[in-house]
């Protein structure tokens, strides 16, 4: 083999740790410690003077702003509000993107590349585009409403925009790529023998769907909602641009930082989503590429 | 895979085409399918068109009044209606959209330009320690390095803020966003081609012939992953360009990419002027996006963090 | 009403030489336009071309038509920022000493907090002996440029749509009937919110001491009200997505004689509040020669009466164009309804106001 091959590893991975030690590990432990400084309001409620004109020492380290996330409703309406938003989203677009996915793989048509290309689109725009063209389409004069007030006189989703429903619907739209790529690969991987074998012995289309397809779908769907739920939890440009009177998690951590000083607050809420939505997109794919291993490459 | 080391993935069976006639649930798909293009595309259509309309719609003036524009002929406060001075169709949205926001599709492409090349470098060199070698925290340094690929834009954007705040403001701590969600598909474009074939074996064989470290660079692991390089190069341009979440704090008025500029003019200017900014965006980048998708890109579903 | 078709006639510069004839001879100081632009290029040479506001919306008080004019007059660009009042302070004070931002414009109860928190640096512009006491800072910390007045605009479009009547005092739009069509922007973001709020606290019986009525008052409001923006409502308001905006007139004025949109601006009948806006200058600005002669140019004759014509009553009045003071003229000298109160009296109270707003209205 070659020579130095004990330090050759460490000549083209070096590069590659201290960059993400510099941009991302340090920031969020640094982050992290922050988030145990108490913040303006905290101090201004226990009574002690004001920040500029006192140090803080360690003695003043405290988890309160850790703890009001999960403990203050306000803090707590919004972070329960993405994690369902998150969750409903995903499960929504898989349904609405299996179909599509489905005929990627299993009949060919004309323009189907075309078709594919077009799906991809809304993954090229970011969260505020996104928010403009929900406006452009549903908001209180967008096209929907205008289309179907000129065609049967009643404006159907006039508004819709600016609603919880509104956002689903944006960030559904946003998902189309990726839920439909996702599940295309993943359908693209099956094993049609064995659904044909199944048949083969009898099994009818209800058995064959429950006991073939959905556990070898299971993985597919996992995976797509590991990434789905993900971005819709980070999920910020379309929140900022459609959403005035609700609150998801990270627009609140963007109003403590435009708006407030609490600085503090705001980072120990970045820990929080950043842990939360890492952890469960890490134990989602875990748990499909778990599931593939045990259920389905055994057959 | 050639080298049945354990852990390999079963050979793909090639799926076959279903062969039973058309079904219920096809029809159901091809409804799907059709509702699908129609709300990708139309939303797209309008603001095309409204980048270039007088038309008075969605409420707002056509004039560009939205931000004291002035018409060439006088220094006039406000402009007189668009419609009534050039027909139906017009450029002016655009021309402003260039005079005011011009110098963040600079920044933009600056970003993007300093992150291919970064992604190059960082990817091509960490990819192939990656993917060679093994070594002790091999599957942590994975771990953390996918973790990009799910962490909030915001979270990370705070994070700088607090550790670098110092340099604030300049274009670098921006850059530093941009990175982290860029290269993770750099590595991911390179890796999968080094595992897709023998490549080590043409590295051995050469350098048994006596090439060096460079010429095994020049000569195999670049040409190589000329195709890897190229996709991933389009993929960190898209998301590079279009990053929001994290760039949205990081930008100062001096600093200001192209999509934080776009939330100023949803929120100050007209729809016509919204539309045209929108619509340069949108020109520049999905073009790219059906070149990666042409040139086969399978990493496209991944990209995760432009919402 | 002839006023439109007056000003649509008149180019800005035929009223700003209106103003700068008319003003020559009788003032004290006088504008120096010449002058000015020499100590611009001076600037330009050591300082770049830009110049940073912090609070720069170009559809506020026509920062855009301002700072358009300053750069094709001088050269300097003064880029778009979205900030509002408080997220202006908020950044400053966090920011310290790596900001990027020379001046700084706010609401004057917000000015004032910030001179007194150490963001700005004493500087006393060229015309400040005329600016009136009660609008400026005495250790020239900030000082105010201009001023609105809180009113209702009214999209009447969407109230036909909505099928009710244009409101005329603050009892009318707590009204159920105006369910959806309210808004106004978040207090403890936007300066002119928080004087909104405190007009709403007068109209409704409270005082400059007191502010449970008010509180009262805008609890009941939050069943009409369709959102707290934390940018500007300006172009939902023209567009018809907000039917009632609680804000400053001139913005009203601008959407219905510029833009055109189907708006009516009203004075509510109990009273209202006027909202003066400052400058200061930053303690860390980069650009401080720039930053001062872009100051001194904001009290100017040209700035100044780019105000006027904007439909914001401009600091130092004498600057106004007879045609601008024949327009204002019926706009604010029915403002017998705006209550005299002063920053003082406003700020002592607006802090616990904007907090008690924050916790019982906004965080339910």
């Amino acid at each position: 083999m070659f020579a130095k091959d004990r330090i050759a590893p460490l000549f083209y991975i070096l590069p590659l740790i201290v960059f993400f030690m510099a941009v991302m590990v340090y920031p969020f432990v640094d982050m992290m410690i922050h988030g145990l400084f108490p913040s303006q309001e905290m101090i201004e409620v226990s009574g002690a003077s004001e920040v500029a004109a006192r140090t803080l020492g360690w003695r003043d380290l405290t988890f309160g702003n850790y703890i009001a996330v999960f403990t203050d409703p306000f803090y707590r309406s919004s972070l329960v509000l993405s994690l369902v938003l998150s969750a409903v989203v995903s499960a929504l677009s898989i349904a609405l993107c299996i179909g599509p996915a489905w005929l990627l793989v299993r009949r060919d048509f004309p323009g189907k590349r075309a078709f594919r290309a077009i799906l991809t689109i809304p993954m090229a725009f970011s969260g505020i585009i996104i928010g403009f063209l929900a406006v452009i389409m549903i908001g209180r004069i967008g096209f929907i409403p205008q289309l179907t007030r000129w065609l049967v006189g009643v404006p159907v989703g006039e508004a819709l925009a600016y609603s919880l429903t509104g956002l689903g619907i944006a960030y559904i739209w946003f998902q189309i790529p990726r839920a439909t790529l996702t599940l295309e690969s993943a359908i693209r991987k099956f094993d049609w023998d064995l659904d044909s074998a199944a048949r083969s012995l009898g099994a009818s289309n209800w058995q064959a769907l429950r006991y073939v397809l959905l556990p070898l779908l299971t993985p597919a769907i996992v995976s797509t909602v590991a990434v789905t739920f993900a971005v819709s939890m980070g999920s910020f440009g379309v929140a900022l641009l459609l959403l005035k009177k609700a609150s998801v998690f990270p627009l609140e951590i963007y109003n403590q930082i435009y708006a407030n000083l609490a600085f503090e607050m705001a980072g120990a809420m970045s820990v929080v989503l950043g842990v939360i939505t890492v952890g469960i997109n890490y134990a989602l794919r875990k748990y499909a590429e778990r599931y593939y291993a045990h259920v389905v490459a055994r057959g | 895979m050639n080298d049945g080391t354990a852990g390999s993935t079963p050979m793909p069976v090639i799926a076959t085409k279903s062969r039973r006639p058309f079904s219920a649930w096809t029809a159901y798909s091809a409804a799907v399918s059709l509702i699908l293009i129609f709300a990708v595309v139309t939303p797209v259509l309008i603001c095309l068109w409204g980048s270039f309309t007088t038309l008075s719609t969605m409420g707002a003036a056509s004039t560009l009044s939205g931000a004291g524009w002035e018409t060439q002929k006088s220094l006039g406060i406000y402009a007189s209606g668009a419609r009534e001075t050039t027909g139906p169709f017009t450029l002016l949205w655009y021309a402003y959209v260039f005079e005011v926001y011009g110098h963040t599709i600079g920044l933009s492409f600056k970003l993007a330009a300093t992150s291919i090349l970064v992604t190059i470098v960082l990817g091509v060199f960490g990819g192939y320690g990656l993917v060679r070698y093994d070594f002790p925290g091999k599957a942590l340094l994975e771990e953390i390095i996918s973790i990009p690929l799910s962490l909030p834009g915001i979270s990370i954007a705070v994070a700088l803020l607090g550790t670098y705040g110092i340099i604030r403001d300049s274009w670098t701590i921006i850059l530093f966003g941009h990175l982290l969600y860029t290269l993770p598909f750099m590595l991911q474009s390179v890796t999968s081609t080094l595992r897709s074939y023998n490549f080590f074996e043409l590295e051995r064989a050469a350098a048994s012939l006596g090439a060096n470290w460079f010429q095994r660079l020049r000569y195999i692991l670049l040409p190589n992953l000329r195709h890897a390089i190229i996709i991933g190069s389009l993929l960190v341009f898209t998301i590079s360009l279009g990053e929001f979440n994290a760039s949205f704090l990081l930008t100062t008025p001096i600093n200001l990419t192209l999509p934080a500029s776009l939330y100023d003019t949803y929120t100050n200017d007209s729809f016509q002027v919204s539309s045209a900014a929108t619509s340069v965006f949108m020109l520049v980048v999905i073009p790219v996006l059906m070149a990666i998708q042409f040139m086969g890109g399978k990493e496209m579903k991944e990209v995760g963090q432009a919402a | 009403m002839n006023v439109k078709q007056n000003f649509l006639r008149l180019t800005g510069i035929a009223v700003v030489a209106g103003a700068m004839v008319a003003v020559g001879s009788s003032s004290a100081w006088s504008w120096d336009a010449a002058e000015f632009q020499k100590r611009i290029e001076a600037g330009k040479k050591t300082e770049g071309t830009t110049l940073i506001q912090y609070d720069a919306q170009p559809n506020y008080a026509n920062w855009g038509g301002v700072t358009h004019f300053f750069r094709q007059k001088y050269g300097v660009r003064v880029p778009p920022d979205m900030k509002g009042s408080g997220p202006t302070l908020a950044a400053l004070l966090r920011e310290q000493n790596t900001t990027v931002a020379d001046v700084a414009y706010y609401n004057a109860l917000v000015g004032l907090e910030a001179g007194e928190k150490g963001v700005h640096q004493a500087y006393k512009p060229a015309g400040w002996e005329k600016i009136p006491e009660w609008c400026k800072d005495p250790n020239g910390m900030w000082f105010c440029v201009h001023q609105g007045v809180i009113g209702f605009i009214v999209n009447t479009d969407a109230l036909k749509k909505a099928n009710v009547p244009v409101p005329k005092c603050w009892k009318d739009i707590v009204d159920p009937k105006y369910k959806g069509l309210v808004a106004y922007d978040d207090p403890t973001v936007h300066g002119t919110a928080m004087e909104a709020i405190f007009a709403a606290n007068l109209g409704a019986g409270g005082s400059t001491k007191d502010f449970k009525p008010g509180i009262e008052y805008l609890k009941q409001l939050d069943k009409n009200v369709l959102r707290y923006s934390r940018d500007t409502s300006y172009n939902p308001t023209l567009r018809g997505e907000i039917g009632i905006w609680l804000h400053a007139d001139g913005s009203g004025y601008k959407m219905k004689w510029e833009d055109k949109g189907p708006i009516e601006v009203v004075i509510p009948c109990e009273g209202t509040v006027s909202v003066p806006l400052a400058m200061g200058l930053v303690k860390w600005a980069k650009r401080p020669q720039l930053a001062k002669a872009y100051l001194d140019w904001l009290l100017s004759p040209e700035a100044q009466g780019i105000w006027a014509d904007s439909y914001w009553l401009p600091i130092l009045t004498e600057f106004m164009s007879p045609q601008a003071k024949e327009r204002m003229k019926p706009l604010h000298g029915t403002y017998d309804l705006i209550k005299s109160v002063s920053i003082a009296e406003k700020r002592s109270m607006i802090g616990d106001y904007r907090n008690a707003w924050r916790d019982q209205i906004r965080r339910q």
